[in-house]
């Protein structure tokens, strides 16, 4: 992790969602490294999730684009720089980004409720064009991988079980850029080790990019390098794990960082300031 | 919900409409014919026999008020032929869409609003599942040939309510009653209740679909955008028929 500063995989310009009047998104530059962890940390409703779903394209409603969503997130695959936001729904599902290249875990799982563990893997595996006896082959090794009975009926799995289902269905398409949204709350401590050892073996992958938003020390610890930490809608700060470890040791006490009011209507640098 | 906001409810509903349908339509060629027949069965079987019933009787009551009004024109024979035009041109479309809005249309809102709410249509679109053909062209188009279908029926059950009428009350014979009914009708009046069935067919699924597949908080939020998913659909059948009918009057004569 040292020499010369890595690529970024994702660099955000000028984001701007007002999701209401009470709060916004507004991230005038960010860059997370590619091939490393990046940590979201702040606040419950600091606005982590809400920039993990646009990193993710899956923000807002499915039949329109956000209203009042404003600027760019670029995301370079390698080879391939993509502005996201700029992606319509049809354009995302047609170049099947979403899944086979960028894998998303939910907070709220989303698990289908009328199909079986395996199929709940299998179904999107199929969908992208990999052929079925493998797509199974693929959903039994992950299942077993975070311990989960293949038998089990979905209705009746517990909160952490459902973690750790949708868990492996996102990591079946190994994909190079995943994005993890609270994945290991609500686990039990043996379900909790062992979810994070697989975790901080896929992370430590060079090829692939992680973003997870968590509130756990155990996981910046075992999987960040970078860290970001976010207040009121705004990055407070953000840097390498180590270059941050005073503010993270610090967050962990209570004491979390603030970000700089936005700028004054006028004043340089503020939107539509000369 | 007033007319006022009914209208307005409208208008904000209007593109969603359309997106709805423009979807369903673009995603016809990829859709599994086994997954249309699924969702017939649900939308169009399920609902048979409450729309069956209620022709049923609606068929005899029509029946029954018809000839109170002719007895005193001295022309009861008249019934069957004015029954049946009537059940065919107005009453078995509108009858059975009201139905279809409280039953299919209140049925595709809660069923979405619940993969919405629970957030698989999320993890849908995260994993490039294709939404229009898993879920939206099976329910749009089963609820639109399903509201045809079953407005066949209510028209088949709503003669036949008649005919029962008639041979109990008025004295008519079966045979005479159907006889009288097919000779009153034309193929326009057929081409005038089913285009209408399915033009409601398409306010209702489409409203459905939008309904269910709005953004929700809460499931508060979801009995909310189930009750407009009905009303809306609801107000627009019966708005919607009186320019249904003018067209194609203007245009079948």
């Amino acid at each position: 992790m040292s020499g010369a500063p890595p690529r970024s995989a994702y660099a955000v310009r000028d984001l701007v969602w007002r999701l209401g009047p009470e709060f916004t998104l507004d991230i005038p530059a960010l860059e997370l490294p590619a091939g490393r962890t990046t940590a979201l940390l702040g606040r419950s409703a600091s606005g982590k999730s809400t920039l993990l779903s646009l990193l993710g394209r899956v923000e807002g409603s499915y039949f329109e684009r956000a209203p009042d969503l404003s600027g760019e997130v670029w995301l370079d695959l390698g080879g391939e720089r993509l502005e996201l936001l700029a992606l319509s729904e049809r354009e995302l599902l047609k170049r099947r980004l979403r899944g086979p290249r960028l894998g998303f875990v939910f907070q709220r799982e989303g698990l289908f409720p009328g199909l079986s563990p395996v199929d709940n893997i299998v179904w999107p595996l199929t969908s992208a064009g990999v052929k079925p006896a493998e797509a199974r082959d693929r959903a039994r090794t992950m299942l077993e991988r975070v311990r989960l009975p293949e038998s089990r009926n979905v209705s009746t799995l517990s909160g952490g079980e459902r973690k750790r289902l949708g868990l492996a269905r996102a990591l079946a398409f190994d994909p190079g850029v995943l994005l993890l949204d609270e994945p290991l709350t609500g686990l039990d401590p043996e379900a909790l080790g062992g979810l994070l050892d697989l975790l901080a073996e896929l992370t430590a992958d060079p090829e692939r990019t992680t973003v997870i938003v968590t509130h756990q020390r155990e996981d910046v610890e075992r999987l960040a390098d970078h860290v970001v930490f976010m207040d009121r809608g705004r990055v407070a700060a953000d840097g390498s794990r180590d270059a941050m470890a005073e503010r993270l040791a610090r967050f962990f006490l209570g004491e979390v960082p603030n970000a700089a009011p936005p700028a004054p209507p006028g004043a340089p640098g503020a939107p539509g300031a000369p | 919900m007033s007319p006022t906001s009914g209208v307005a409810a409208f208008g904000r509903e209007a593109r969603f409409l359309g997106a709805v349908l423009a979807r369903a339509t673009r995603a016809l060629p990829r859709m599994r014919p086994s997954d249309y027949v699924t969702q017939l069965g649900r939308v169009a079987l399920s609902a048979l026999p409450l729309v069956g019933i209620a022709a049923l009787f609606a068929g005899m009551v029509i029946a029954l008020q018809t000839s109170l009004q002719l007895a005193r024109l001295g022309m009861e024979h008249m019934v069957a032929d004015i029954v049946s035009v009537s059940l065919v041109r107005e009453l078995a479309p509108v009858f059975t869409a009201l139905l279809m809005a409280g039953k299919a249309g209140a049925g595709l809102a809660s069923e979405l609003g619940m993969v919405t709410l629970s957030g698989q249509a999320q993890a849908m679109r995260a994993m490039s599942l294709d939404i229009d053909r898993e879920l939206i062209a099976p329910r749009v188009w089963a609820c639109i040939s399903g509201t045809v279908l079953l407005t066949v029926s209510a028209i088949l059950l709503g003669l036949i309510g008649g005919m029962i009428l008639g041979a109990a009350k008025l004295g008519i014979s079966p045979v005479h009653y159907l006889n009288r009914a097919v000779d009153a009708l034309a193929p326009v009046d057929f081409a005038c209740g089913l285009l209408k069935a399915g033009g409601f067919g398409v306010i209702i699924a489409s409203l459905g679909v939008a309904f269910g597949l709005k953004d929700k908080a809460d499931a508060g939020v979801l009995g909310r955008h189930t009750m407009s998913a009905v009303v809306v659909a609801s107000f627009l059948v019966l708005v919607s028929d009186h320019v249904f009918t003018t067209l194609i009057v203007a245009t079948l004569g």
